[in-house]
């Protein structure tokens, strides 16, 4: 379970991002990525989950992804491993991974838990 | 090796000490803290005493790892017999006094009788004296400590009680380093009852290991592959008050004396609100974690309020204000009073006064009399002098029996069972009532992947997490670390010298766990009173993922007979002599 330090940076997260936009909805020829369907999600990483976000983010960001994604798919991009997950919250209230996610959700996720 | 080799006995009546060798046949099977700290106490006291009497013990017992580099190490087990259950009542508390009783040259240090005066021990190094505490007697524990740190010095650690400990309330905690708390059950009123109003203990011994190379290597290497990851860092990103949020989205977040799992207001008594007033992380001996949040709001500086506080004093309460739940929490310490019970004990006063059952002036969300109920508990003044004896007593005098939230008479923490099917089993047989510490199955429940409105599994998950966990603060390694069993084992056999594998551990903790229902069902306790309150088998949760649901009391019945059976208890929950004799329990 080592775990090497990770080093975001704000472009490497675009980029990332983009990759994924990409693979989950390929853009027709002449498409710009704006007229992809989209929805932006707010996402909170709880925890030391927080080391996932682009450094001097914090824990709260902003992540856009195609339409008909999942919450799945929202760890997948933003890159955390998914054994750190323990579960995920949507507007609140706890949900399963394979959640779809609309425009203005807001996401919370959660690392394993101990003790109490 | 890893042990000191002594135990020292204070009596209290007598005004001596002695010491003793450690038993090393003890502590190859039950390895320390908790394990070796019921032993030595299941030993020398009769299940039937008065908790409160003379004959009760209380004993302080480290681990094997206490003083050495090992993380999250750095906890001390108290074991006696609880004044608010009945049952035997072992509890911890972090900081730096348990390395510290190693560092003066003990495993353990066990207190008996009862002094005629208040008075105050002091161990320093081989020295043990006991004086008078008239001058500390009537004090809070930040004045007790900081009068007797002035007095004796400052590198003393001082494990003290306040006016709830000294007045016998069965809520009331010791306190340690001003902020940690041996919390549950009343350990602070058998002190109270023993008149000793603090304990100091001053060590400069050193703390040896078989192989120090070998301890160092196996230290390093399970600090950044085990210790140090992202299973365990929310404790020192966030520590307990993460688990606010966690609680309100599982539907598990004891609201309004548990009738609903959900608190609107979560936001403003939620980690990120925790951390908007932290002034800095604070860790016990030796821990690479640092749970404590050290904050200052509401012109109270207190380390915490941990999720337990914020869960039981807060939404359970009604309350959504940060800074009411901080002085809460402030008076609380201070006072020497446990915060699940003391928040518990508030909550069905609130719900007794709105239902017009009985009126105790408050009610859900009311902040001021809410602040003032501590104090008044502590000293058994006005609406307090009731309050005091805890929910079951309110319960037997006004009524609202049904929605009385105790287990065996101890006050159920901060995770709801109706959504987490398999933690009422856990409240239901835990070794000293309504209790979170003895297995935690909310992590594969409420927070996991496991279906937490099912009985299937969760009897074998329970038990497993009950070793587990017996093991573990036996070792003394603490709750926030999910160390695996194998590398507890590991720990262990760097500690210790000799070769433990995990199975011996999981073994060992199943003997622990045997040995204090041995000593529970001596005290009378039976099947009967393993089970929950009425509110949780007759009641829905109005919102959340369990809301709508019932626990149905058969499935519940069913669960606790497969548990039995899977122990190897009979139907009465009584340990058989085969199974006595398997693990080695006399």
């Amino acid at each position: 379970m080592a775990q090497a330090e990770r080093d975001w940076s704000i472009s490497q997260m675009e980029y990332y991002q983009h990759e994924m936009f990409h693979r989950n909805a390929p853009m027709e020829h002449g498409q710009s990525v704006s007229e992809i369907p989209s929805c932006g999600v707010m996402v909170v990483l709880h925890g030391s989950l927080e080391r996932y976000a682009p450094p001097g983010q914090g824990r709260r960001m902003i992540v856009h992804l195609p339409r008909g994604r999942t919450m799945a798919d929202l760890i997948d991009i933003i890159g955390i491993p998914r054994q750190y997950v323990s579960f995920g919250a949507v507007n609140g209230v706890r949900r399963e991974m394979n959640q779809e996610l609309k425009d203005g959700d807001e996401v919370a996720l959660f690392t394993p838990l101990s003790g109490g | 090796m890893g042990y000191a080799g002594k135990v020292l006995f204070i009596d209290l009546t007598s005004g001596t000490h002695r010491t003793e060798e450690l038993n090393r046949t003890w502590a190859q099977l039950y390895f320390g803290g908790k394990g070796l700290g019921v032993k030595y106490f299941v030993s020398m006291t009769a299940p039937s005493i008065d908790a409160l009497s003379p004959e009760n013990r209380v004993v302080l017992m480290t681990g094997p790892l206490a003083g050495t580099i090992a993380p999250c190490s750095g906890r001390l087990s108290v074991t006696t017999k609880s004044p608010a259950s009945g049952t035997i009542l072992e509890c911890g508390v972090g900081g730096t006094v348990g390395p510290e009783i190693k560092f003066a040259g003990y495993d353990g240090i066990i207190i008996e009788g009862r002094a005629n005066d208040p008075v105050y021990a002091v161990v320093d190094d081989d020295k043990v004296s006991v004086h008078p505490a008239g001058d500390l007697w009537g004090r809070g524990c930040h004045d007790t400590e900081l009068m007797l740190k002035d007095r004796l010095g400052e590198e003393f650690r001082v494990i003290s009680i306040g006016q709830a400990g000294e007045n016998l309330v069965p809520m009331a905690c010791l306190t340690s380093e001003l902020y940690r708390q041996a919390g549950r059950g009343g350990v602070g009123a058998v002190f109270g009852s023993k008149r000793l109003k603090a304990l100091c203990i001053r060590g400069r011994k050193p703390v040896r290991v078989p192989d120090m190379t070998e301890f160092m290597k196996v230290v390093g290497e399970l600090m950044r592959e085990d210790c140090l990851t992202d299973t365990n860092l929310w404790a020192r990103t966030d520590g307990t008050p993460l688990l606010v949020e966690a609680s309100n989205s599982a539907g598990i977040l004891p609201t309004k004396n548990f009738q609903d799992g959900v608190f609107e207001g979560f936001k403003t008594i939620n980690s990120e609100s925790v951390r908007s007033v932290r002034q800095r992380k604070n860790a016990c001996f030796a821990c690479t974690l640092a749970c404590g949040n050290y904050v200052r709001s509401g012109g109270a500086v207190v380390e915490g309020p941990e999720y337990e506080t914020l869960a039981l004093a807060g939404s359970n309460c009604g309350i959504s204000d940060l800074d009411a739940v901080i002085r809460f929490n402030a008076a609380c310490d201070d006072l020497g009073l446990d915060t699940i019970s003391t928040g518990n004990v508030v909550a069905f006063a609130m719900e007794l006064t709105e239902r017009g059952i009985h009126d105790f002036g408050m009610r859900f969300g009311d902040i001021r009399p809410y602040l003032e109920v501590p104090g008044l508990i502590a000293r058994r003044e006005g609406i307090g002098s009731d309050l005091a004896q805890g929910v079951r007593y309110v319960a037997e005098k006004y009524g609202g029996r049904n929605f009385a939230m105790e287990v065996k008479g101890l006050e159920i923490p901060g995770y709801e069972p109706r959504g987490a099917w398999g933690m009422g089993l856990a409240y239901a047989t835990s070794d000293r009532g309504a209790c979170h510490m003895r297995a935690w199955p909310v992590a594969d429940e409420a927070y996991g992947t496991l279906d937490p409105f099912t009985t299937e599994g969760k009897a074998a998950l329970v038990i497993g997490g009950q070793h587990y966990n017996a093991i573990k603060f036996s070792l003394i390694v603490c709750d926030f670390w999910a160390i695996s069993m194998e590398n507890m084992a590991r720990l262990a056999s760097a500690a210790t010298g000799r070769h433990v594998t995990s199975e011996e551990l999981e073994r060992a903790g199943e003997r622990i766990y045997n040995t204090t229902r041995l000593f529970n069902v001596r005290a009378g306790f039976r099947r009967a009173a393993d089970t929950l309150p009425d509110r949780i088998f007759k009641e829905t949760l109005k919102t959340g993922r369990a809301a709508g649901r019932t626990y149905p009391k058969e499935e519940f019945e069913r669960m606790l007979s497969e548990y039995y059976a899977l122990r190897g208890w009979d139907e009465e929950g009584v340990p058989t002599p085969t199974k006595l004799e398997e693990l080695e329990i006399s």
